[in-house]
């Protein structure tokens, strides 16, 4: 009996889906959207858009920040079993978010010439269409925030069909909105805009939904006014995945000034063609790293250091195969998928199809460079996810790009994979001094166990569940754990398993991971399983029996906890020595 | 797990050797079925350093069934583990629990 990632691989690609879900319609509406645009409007249109995404990575800083910071704070409470905690932190996080986003579109809106003739570098014509595209950019900006957090809230909390469906069905309204706002209404670039706000208005709707869900564990609080002061702790948990967004904010307006003025409005053509379809691999990468992000939230919040590694060392093997997928795509078809936008020039396919493939040996080091930010981000190493992020983002990438850029073009491209191998170099120098200076256990830099423990996996069914009582009472009595409680702890063991098999599990493929800690003070005893609400401290027994394996380990242990957190329920018991 | 039964008199001194967990109490539970017209039953839980609500139930039954013919019902060597669950359940006041 080892301890396996069954529970959590497992956990983890039933999160995948959804969030995949999400960032595939969030990015392929991009995609399309460009696409679209390229088709029906032209090239330069494309590129004025292209311009704006920095303006899109502005507005998504603080979106970014009380999103994800509330999300995994509020997990990381759950796992801890401090609900009132975590309803402060969603009531702090879903207002504060709604509200500063309202001002800064606000601000955008009013600031709108001066930004078109910022992102234009001084081309009259692109000036013009990007302020007809930022209006509505900017008006965007509190419905997405709106549905952005209701949707991460929604994922962890197993809603996984609303958490699916909001994104999908705001970007399809857009898209349709797309075709008829251009083609049919002849609205032009500003159409395109429009549309995403249509979409994101009506895909709001399903936001009501989740308020009346019944499966909701967070709750907006009173509470949340007397804890402001918790808004500091959301803002630096959000910090990394906010940091992102203000590096591809820098680096999208440098390097988009670096483009045109190296290689004129030809290069920004390739460059809106180039950096949509790189976007692709986003809806993977981002997908498989923001599934992690909640499920290293719950494991850091629970201390278990085991499923941590577990959690980390399987995101890395899904998040890197699907980048390879998307490398190998990328280097064999760049001429079909630039036709697609509208880019059929020979003289400008000959050069994209150089410099894309160059750009696309980036894809798989950004998946490394993904995952080890989340994780950092969630076992709350803030100050190296923050330097991944800046080395990634911003620091590498664009000092890079002004030198090469004075050679050619293919260089140029080339400073995006060369960054992304510089940043993990420098990454990894940083980790080694800093392990061996601070004396940490690991290369991962996490804290590794305090006393002895026992940590394995069991089959849900009732057989197993006697032999981790073996297991249990064995290890304790070898621990020197006196010979009553090393017993009660074994039956508590086989108790909770047996009741979890009997009405918890799903099938025969679940598994429980079992985790006994021994300490001078007590033994503690962490059961997790992913099966059906199973809440023991509060189950009534209707059996008729005298005698219930439930009610024998209220009596044989000290206490008994229950928290259900993304889908698994976790018992937590102790016995005091 | 190992069940030797032993007639004197009128007394069955059932030995149990083994965990009275949730897979062997079935096996138990067979066992005693058959009292071999005994009136009084020892339960000698000498060998069993472990019992958990399947094995508890399994012995209630037993003194349940002893008590309703009028016999006596007493339990023996009884292990400090398996005497917690005995005590804080409250059956060592219902029938003679002894650790000797």
């Amino acid at each position: 009996m080892k301890r396996t990632g069954t529970l959590i691989h497992k956990t983890y690609r039933n999160l995948l889906v959804s969030t995949l879900a999400m960032t595939a319609s969030m990015y392929l509406s991009s995609i399309v959207d460009g696409i679209l645009v390229g088709q029906i409007l032209g090239t330069m249109e494309l590129s004025a858009i292209n311009l704006t995404y920095s303006i899109s990575f502005l507005k998504s800083i603080p979106i970014a920040m009380f999103t994800f910071g509330g999300n995994t704070l509020a997990v990381m409470y759950k796992g801890k079993r401090d609900n009132p905690r975590a309803d402060i932190v969603y009531s702090i996080s879903f207002w504060a978010g709604i509200l500063s986003s309202v001002v800064i579109a606000v601000i955008g809106i009013a600031l709108t010439a001066p930004t078109a003739s910022l992102l234009g570098q001084k081309n009259a014509e692109l000036e013009s269409l990007i302020s007809l595209y930022l209006i509505p950019l900017w008006v965007l900006t509190p419905l997405t925030a709106l549905n952005n957090h209701t949707a991460a809230f929604a994922r962890t909390d197993g809603l996984k069909k609303l958490a699916t469906a909001l994104p999908i069905v705001s970007n399809v309204i857009n898209l349709i909105c797309d075709w008829l706002y251009m083609a049919v209404f002849g609205w032009g670039i500003a159409g395109a805009g429009w549309a995403t706000v249509t979409g994101y208005l009506l895909g709001s709707l399903l936001v009501i939904g989740y308020f009346r869900s019944k499966q909701r564990t967070v709750r907006f609080t009173r509470a949340a006014w007397k804890r402001l002061r918790d808004m500091g702790k959301i803002l630096s948990t959000g910090l990394p995945s906010a940091l992102i967004y203000v590096c591809n904010f820098l680096r999208l307006y440098l390097t988009n000034a670096i483009i045109l003025s190296a290689t004129g409005t030809a290069g920004t053509k390739i460059a809106s063609v180039s950096f949509s379809l790189n976007s692709l691999c986003f809806i993977f990468i981002e997908g498989a790293t923001m599934t992690l992000l909640p499920v290293l939230g719950a494991l850091y919040g629970e201390r278990d250091i085991r499923g941590q590694k577990l959690a980390l060392r399987y995101g890395m093997w899904v998040t890197v195969g699907l980048s390879v997928i998307i490398l190998i795509l990328s280097e064999l078809f760049p001429l079909p998928l630039a036709a697609m936008y509208g880019l059929t020039d020979s003289a400008l396919t000959e050069v994209f199809a150089v410099t894309f493939r160059i750009m696309s040996i980036n894809i798989p080091i950004l998946a490394v460079i993904y995952v080890m930010r989340t994780f950092f981000q969630a076992t709350k190493q803030k100050w190296l996810a923050n330097i991944l992020v800046v080395l990634d983002g911003f620091a590498t990438v664009v000092p890079l790009m002004y030198v090469l850029a004075k050679i050619d073009i293919y260089w140029l491209w080339a400073s995006f994979p060369i960054s992304k191998a510089v940043t993990v170099l420098i990454t990894v120098v940083i980790v080694v001094i800093y392990k061996n200076v601070r004396h940490k256990d690991n290369y991962l830099l996490i804290e590794g166990e305090e006393g002895p423990v026992l940590d394995f996996s069991i089959h849900n069914n009732v057989e197993e569940a006697t032999d981790a009582a073996h297991k249990t009472v064995a290890f304790c009595e070898k621990q020197g754990v006196e010979k009553n409680l090393a017993h009660n702890i074994g039956v508590a063991v086989e108790e909770l398993c047996v009741n979890s098999a009997r009405y918890a599990a799903k099938s025969q493929s679940d598994s429980i991971d079992v985790y006994v800690k021994v300490s001078p003070q007590a033994v503690v005893l962490r059961l997790r399983d992913n099966g059906n609400i199973f809440n023991p401290t509060e189950y009534v027994d209707d059996t008729g029996r005298e005698v219930t394996g439930l009610k024998l380990v209220r009596s044989l242990t000290s206490s008994i906890e229950y928290n259900r957190v993304i889908g698994f329920n976790v018992t937590v018991v102790s016995v005091n020595r | 797990m190992t069940i030797t039964k032993k007639l004197d008199g009128d007394t069955l001194t059932v030995s149990v050797d083994g965990w009275l967990d949730t897979m062997t109490s079935p096996q138990f539970h067979d066992e005693v079925q058959e009292l071999s017209g005994a009136k009084n039953v020892v339960l000698d839980l000498g060998g069993v350093a472990y019992i958990s609500s399947a094995g508890l139930r399994e012995t209630v039954a037993l003194f349940r069934r002893v008590s309703a013919q009028g016999g006596s019902f007493s339990v023996r060597r009884v292990a400090p583990g398996v005497l917690d669950v005995f005590t804080l359940t409250g059956f060592d006041r219902k029938f003679e629990i002894r650790t000797d």
